[in-house]
């Protein structure tokens, strides 16, 4: 019926009787339905002009041993297509202009076969890659079966020729996010990662080499180490290098001054202890505030934290800080504005904006009451904690940027705010500190043997005698209080208690502080309040009160020491005025930290913030100076507050799972003789102890932000400040070439992957006999880099697996995979024993089987083994126990390196494409074909065509072929320049609709959209529309209907049937 | 050539094709709506490899399930069938989204609306399917035809 | 009967409708006629004071009385033909089912303002003028005043 009688017959019919409708009764209209649409549009009969009767899979196939039924069945059946056949009417059609373009998402040897056809063909190609170079999977192969051509000679013209063709643009570092529109005029979104290199990069290396970091080489399969920046190999497309960034590092999110903390870590391990020392001193002037009086943040967000222990970050930071002497020296900065800014209080945060400021090219001048600079650096922590030499050594590194230092100077007394502006200067900082102790009950004060811990601890710094007597009771429970009750030791008291409000166990001050304090036998007495003095003239014991009960207790002492909250000291406020003070701070503007005088600006524990930690009074002083610079230009020039990034998050699946590894102890001096020495107490690690610990940041953020790439670039490439970006393409259609991933060996713990060093999976081989791999194509075992000399093959892993732990899959390459590395292993090492474990030897291809008996006669010994059990032994070498199954015979034999063939699976880009398409994707992530057999390069969806691993497991021949079969089908679908829009789509009438706008919600397609142009009533955007019919059975009024399924159509054919 | 006509707001009468009435033999009559994309192409393919189905189900394409409504099925109950059943798509896989959700919905609201004036609910049944799994579709088939089987012939006024 | 404040604003801010307050005593009174709703949803979307929503239920009775020539209308003369028995009650219906859905109004909140009569494709919502004396006292009466003119 369907051959060239069978048309002649419906000519002559429909042409001698005049007839307008044609009912086929034959086979599935699935098969042949097109064939008479056809025929009937070239007979003038129009669309929907032809009505099938499923006579043969519907009837005769499937009823053979009952024909009498079978006969009325397809009466019945041929009735309901004639019932059908007159309530068919003409459909229209219209044409859509189709764009001459195409999106090939996935740029490996599939992407790019397909892209260069369609570039030939005269079409324009967008060729989308995700990561950074063209070349995907076989880029990183060694040799490829049957031919053993080298891969990567193979590729690289087709890389030069995608980087040179006009036709094709290349779009790395990119994905698909949305996809919209119909076929011929699809809407693709595609993100654009940034490299942060631009195009002045010239590959010339240095960079690579001042990058401290190292990651795990994904293009080498984790058999190798990589920088943070670079380039996966030599002939990568595009030439040029980018920065592996993935994010903030957790440890830098948390420093409140946003130390490149990573990156000094990243340093350290490489041995480059002088940048280290450049790079953590970039935003902090004082390092030996890390690792000595921070509370480390940095710590307590570090990764390796999630593995086993996190990294001594502390620990390393006052490695640092102790080369202060063998750093180098400043980069005096170059006053470039004539303009004089004042700082009030040379403590951390004052000095921090000053060197701030003089960087940004201002000629600063520093004024501080105290004899010495340093604030609470050098008054308020004792020096036992900080010592007083590396403080100065920091100090003149600060004064060293051309910082004018007036000590002895008092705000309020000696000069006021008023006096500064007067005197020209054009900004003032207010970094005045808390220098008062608060809340000292009248009754107490002036008291002989009353002190308080704020003048204690400044007196002891500025060297000035202090009577201590045998006994001290320290009141309060912050880290003031147990520095007072040490000092107060080692000014030659006996005993020295700490009586606090907080329970012993809940003590507010940092836990290492207090576990050096106990381990130098000062006491504490948890939950005491209300004290009060005992003694009329000299103190003989303080009285509080304790518990809920309120029982009374005593603690004899000749000494009471206040350790109260700090306060503001108001003196600087004369002479000062509309600079205010509320509760205790002074007031200023949280976005500008400029106070109401304007001019002036407030930072530090002074302003704001409330008493912090001085890291936190650092990075108030840079806020502050950058503030001050937006002010003084008059324009915003610099962000107040920095901006971060998002931090890297890495999932615990790719942290390591291997033995932990402990962090190094910081060494303390021994307790009991501590109480009277002035030396430091903890003593810092050597540089062996700093180098391995530093070994063990897990670099989570990628790059560091070190920057030291920027600071060897001679062509000026790098740059932090790209976006990712995104932008809209219009084209016709799409070619996904996503390619595949490997199956997780982890899934299948019996093998050891991941646990055992010497059991790798051929890709990892492939790098190891690779020429441009991590060991130049020497054969090496990663345990101890031992040439081995038994290598056992296991096939067929995660393939042909019933089980729910594996793929049900063959994944067609492996055998020949196999068989292509033995091969070349033989070649170099004839002495290796190569042993193949397969299960069934799968040779398909052309050429394969040949090559296949070729390298068993060269000595490769194939066994057919069901596996049994693999063992690691002490020297890493693995016993592997299996069954001969063509003997029947068990073995149990020693190797040095075992080589898992691992199967294929849909990779993660084809999921991300699938979901952003529609596409659909199999049990193992592959995308479905609209057809198996017929159609085995369309998928699900008009206008986007399938290729490569993406679709299946298969060979690299057989992607070139399937990848220029799609470049076919987009060819033929785009040659016509127009497109018929298909008859078979929803139409609503206006006259009719009621506008309810159930068919726009219900649509999957979004073609639906209620318009109002007068009336509200719904119309159908045909080009998108897909005839699914979904919006007619739901439509109330009746008014939407189906080209070809209306309901007409359907219940004559339903009512003749039944 | 008619244009397209268009009775706004009003569903068509269906014109009945003129043949004698089945005798009464015992034999069910069940309607099957089968989607273009899953259940049909399972359909072909059972039939490509003659795998042998009771003669009582009469098969009508459909783009996607979602196409059918209740007036379908209930019309074809009213017009003789004995039973109705949907086969479609696999929940997650239909081609159009969510088709065959709607459409196993509008089947439950179907039951019960049947249930609401005594008639068994199992008559109206629906069955999901992708498109290579013949063997499912056999199932549906014979399992629709076996219940449909064991309930008496259904009568109308 | 005047229309409530509520009412008399929220009628002024409909667009194209001039409040009719009429001092005569001639009111309106809603009418639901549950037979020929088409379950557009319409009356809901367009209720100011959310007296009308869209049930979880359905009652089969709506089919019967449908008009002949519309879906609904279609589906009751099929289900009449194959019924055992008269419907008995109503049921819940699936998510996904939108249009055949019984409607409910409460007449508590409404305010008598006519636009679900406006929206409603089928008149299946309907307004009947009511005397004056027919109304009585306006709390607790079962009939609400309506500014939709006779």
């Amino acid at each position: 019926m369907c051959g060239t009688e069978g048309r002649r017959r419906i000519e002559r019919a429909v042409q001698s009787r005049g007839l307008d409708h044609i009912v086929i009764g034959a086979c599935s209209r699935r098969v042949q339905g097109p064939t008479f649409e056809r025929i009937a549009r070239e007979l003038r009969l129009g669309e929907n002009a032809v009505a099938f009767a499923n006579l043969r899979e519907g009837c005769s196939f499937v009823h053979r041993d009952e024909p009498a039924k079978a006969q009325k069945k397809a009466e019945t059946i041929l009735a309901a297509s004639v019932a059908r056949a007159a309530q068919q009417s003409d459909l229209k059609r219209s044409r859509t202009f189709l764009q001459r373009s195409a999106v090939v998402v996935g740029g490996g040897i599939g992407g790019m076969s397909a892209a260069e056809e369609l570039a030939d063909a005269g079409i324009e190609v967008h060729l989308v890659e995700r990561q950074q170079s063209l070349g995907g999977y076989m880029a990183r192969l060694s040799k490829t079966f049957p031919t053993e051509d080298c891969a990567m000679c193979s590729l690289a013209p087709r890389l030069a020729n995608a980087a040179t063709d006009s036709r094709i643009h290349v779009h790395t570092l990119s994905e698909v996010t949305a996809v919209s529109g119909p076929p011929g005029e699809l809407r693709v979104r595609v993100l654009h990662r940034p490299s942060f290199v631009s195009e002045r990069c010239v590959a010339c290396g240095r960079c690579t080499s001042a990058c401290p970091v190292e990651l795990e080489s994904d293009f080498d399969f984790g058999m190798a180490k990589r920088k943070a920046i670079g380039r996966p190999f030599a002939n990568a497309v595009p030439a040029g290098f980018v920065i592996d960034f993935r994010g903030e590092a957790p440890c830098r999110s948390a420093c409140p001054v946003h130390t490149a903390v990573q990156g000094v870590v990243a340093l350290v391990a490489q041995g480059r202890t002088g940048d280290a020392y450049e790079l953590a001193s970039r935003e902090n002037p004082f390092p030996s505030v890390c690792g000595r009086i921070c509370p480390h943040d940095c710590e307590t967000e570090c990764t390796r934290g999630r593995v086993d222990e996190a990294v001594a970050i502390a620990g390393i930071g006052r490695f640092i800080a102790d080369q202060v002497e063998s750093a180098k020296p400043v980069a005096v900065p170059t006053a470039v504005y004539s303009v004089r800014a004042a700082v009030v209080g040379a403590g951390p945060a004052g000095l921090t904006a000053a060197r701030e400021l003089a960087r940004f090219g201002y000629h600063v001048t520093v004024f501080e009451a105290q004899p010495e600079a340093g604030g609470a650096l050098r008054f308020v922590i004792p020096e036992f904690r900080l010592p007083r030499e590396l403080l100065a050594a920091e100090v003149a590194r600060v004064l060293a940027h051309g910082v004018e230092l007036k000590a002895g100077q008092r705000c309020g007394a000696d000069f006021t705010v008023d006096s500064l502006l007067a005197a020209g200067f054009q900004a003032v900082l207010l970094a005045v500190g808390l220098q008062r102790a608060g809340s000292v009950p009248l009754a107490a004060s002036g008291r002989p043997g009353l002190a308080t811990a704020v003048e204690l601890l400044r007196s002891q710094a500025l060297g000035e005698p202090i009577p201590v007597g045998r006994h001290v009771v320290v009141v309060g429970g912050g880290d003031d209080a147990f520095d007072a009750a040490r000092t107060c030791l080692r000014l030659g008291a006996e005993s020295a208690t700490v009586a606090c409000p907080e329970d012993a166990a809940e003590l507010r001050a940092e836990a290492d502080l207090v576990a050096e304090a106990l381990e130098e036998g000062v006491e504490v007495e948890g939950g005491l309040s209300a004290f009060e003095i005992v003694g009329a003239g000299a103190v003989s014991a303080v009285r509080f009160r304790k518990g809920p009960a309120g029982e009374t207790v005593e603690l004899p002492a000749d000494c009471v020491v206040l350790a109260t909250e700090r306060e503001i000291d108001e003196e600087f406020l004369s002479g000062a005025p509309g600079v205010r003070v509320v509760a205790g701070q002074i007031v200023v503007d949280r976005a500008t930290m400029m106070t109401e005088r304007p001019g002036v600006f407030a930072a530090g524990d002074a302003a704001a913030t409330g008493p912090a930690t001085p890291i936190e009074a650092i990075a108030a002083g840079r806020r502050a100076a950058r503030s001050i610079h937006n002010y003084l230009r008059g324009e915003d020039w610099a962000e107040v507050w920095e901006p971060a990034r998002p931090t890297a998050e890495v999932a615990d699946a790719d942290l390591s799972t291997g033995k932990p590894e402990w962090r190094q102890p910081m060494p303390v001096a021994a307790g009991p003789g501590r109480r009277r020495s002035w030396a430091e107490v903890r003593l810092g690690f050597t540089a062996d102890d700093a180098v391995a610990e530093a070994r063990r940041c897990v670099a989570c953020g990628g790059c560091s932000e070190c920057r030291s790439c920027e600071t060897v670039c001679p062509a000026h490439a790098i740059d932090f400040d790209q976006e990712p970006w995104e932008e809209e393409l219009t084209v016709g259609a799409m070619v996904i070439a996503t390619g595949h991933r490997e199956f997780d060996a982890r899934r299948k713990p019996p093998l050891g992957y991941g646990r055992y060093a010497n059991v790798i999976t051929q890709s990892q081989l492939a790098r190891l006999v690779s020429a441009s791999g991590p060991t130049g194509g020497e054969l090496r075992r990663p345990s101890d880099g031992a040439v081995p000399k038994r290598i056992f093959m296991l096939q067929c892993v995660g393939s042909r697996d019933q089980t729910s732990r594996g793929n049900t899959h063959c994944s067609a390459i492996c055998c020949l995979f196999a068989t292509v590395h033995a091969s070349l292993i033989k070649q170099e090492h004839p002495d290796c024993e190569v042993t193949i474990g397969y299960t069934d030897l799968r040779a398909p291809g052309k050429a394969h089987e040949e090559y296949y008996r070729l390298v068993s006669t060269r000595g490769v010994r194939y066994v057919r083994t069901r596996f049994g059990e693999l063992i690691e032994e002490p020297d890493k070498s693995l016993r592997v126990r299996f069954e001969d199954t063509v003997t029947g015979t068990k073995a149990e034999e020693l190797f040095d390196l075992v080589v898992l063939s691992v199967g294929l699976e849909g990779s993660d880009g084809t999921t991300q494409i699938a979901r952003v398409a529609g596409l659909q994707q199999d049990a193992a992530g592959f995308l479905k074909e609209y057809h198996p057999k017929l159609r085995p390069v369309d998928s699900q969806r008009a206008g986007i065509f399938l290729a490569g691993t993406a679709q299946g497991p298969k060979n690299i021949p057989d992607t070139i072929a399937q990848a220029k079969a799609a470049a076919a089908r987009v060819m033929s679908m785009l040659s016509s320049g127009f497109l018929m829009t298909p008859a078979e789509v929803a139409w609503s009438d206006p006259a009719v609709c009621i506008g309810c706008g159930v068919c726009e919600n219900v649509c999957p397609q979004g073609a639906v959209h209620v318009v109002d142009d007068g009336i509200a009533h719904a119309v159908v955007e045909s080009e998108s529309c897909r005839g699914c019919g979904i919006c007619v059975a739901e439509c109330p009024s009746g008014a939407m209907t189906l080209g070809g399924f209306s309901d007409a159509e359907i219940l004559a054919e339903v009512t003749a049937r039944a | 050539m008619p244009s397209a006509a268009r009775t706004g707001g009003a569903v068509a009468e269906p014109e009945r094709f003129a043949t004698e009435p089945a005798a009464d033999d015992g034999e069910r009559t069940i309607i099957g709506f089968f989607c273009r994309e899953c259940a049909y192409a399972a359909a072909d393919a059972t039939g490509n490899a003659r795998v042998p189905l009771p003669t009582t189900v009469r098969s009508v394409l459909v783009p996607c399930t979602g196409r059918v409504g209740p007036l379908h099925v209930m019309s074809a109950l009213a017009e003789g069938a004995d039973g109705v059943f949907l086969a479609g798509c696999l929940e997650g896989q239909c081609h159009y989204r969510e088709g065959n959700l709607s459409a196993l919905d509008r089947i439950a609201f179907v039951q019960r609306l049947l249930e609401s004036v005594g008639v068994e609910r199992e008559r109206v049944q629906m069955f999901t399917m992708s498109a290579a799994d013949s063997p499912r579709f056999v199932a549906a088939t014979k399992r629709m035809h076996a219940t449909i089987s064991a309930l008496p012939r259904l009568e109308r006024r | 009967m005047p229309l409530t404040a509520r009412g008399r604003e929220i009628l002024g801010s409909l667009p194209g409708v001039a409040p009719t307050v009429t001092t005569d005593g001639i009111g309106c009174e809603i009418v639901r006629r549950e037979e020929l709703c088409i379950g557009c949803g319409r009356c809901v979307k367009v209720c100011p004071s959310a007296a009308i929503a869209e049930s979880s239920r359905f009652d089969p009775a709506q089919l019967y009385d449908a008009p002949a020539g519309t879906t609904r209308g279609a589906l009751g003369a099929a289900l009449r033909r194959i019924a055992r028995h008269e419907p008995d009650g109503s049921f819940e219906v699936p998510e996904r089912v939108r249009t055949f859905r019984t409607i409910e109004f409460d007449r508590t909140r409404c305010l008598g303002c006519g636009a679900c009569t406006r929206a409603c494709p089928t008149g299946a919502v309907t307004a009947r003028p009511v005397n004056a004396g027919e109304i009585g006292g306006f709390a607790g009466a079962d009939r609400v005043p309506c500014a939709v003119p006779a």
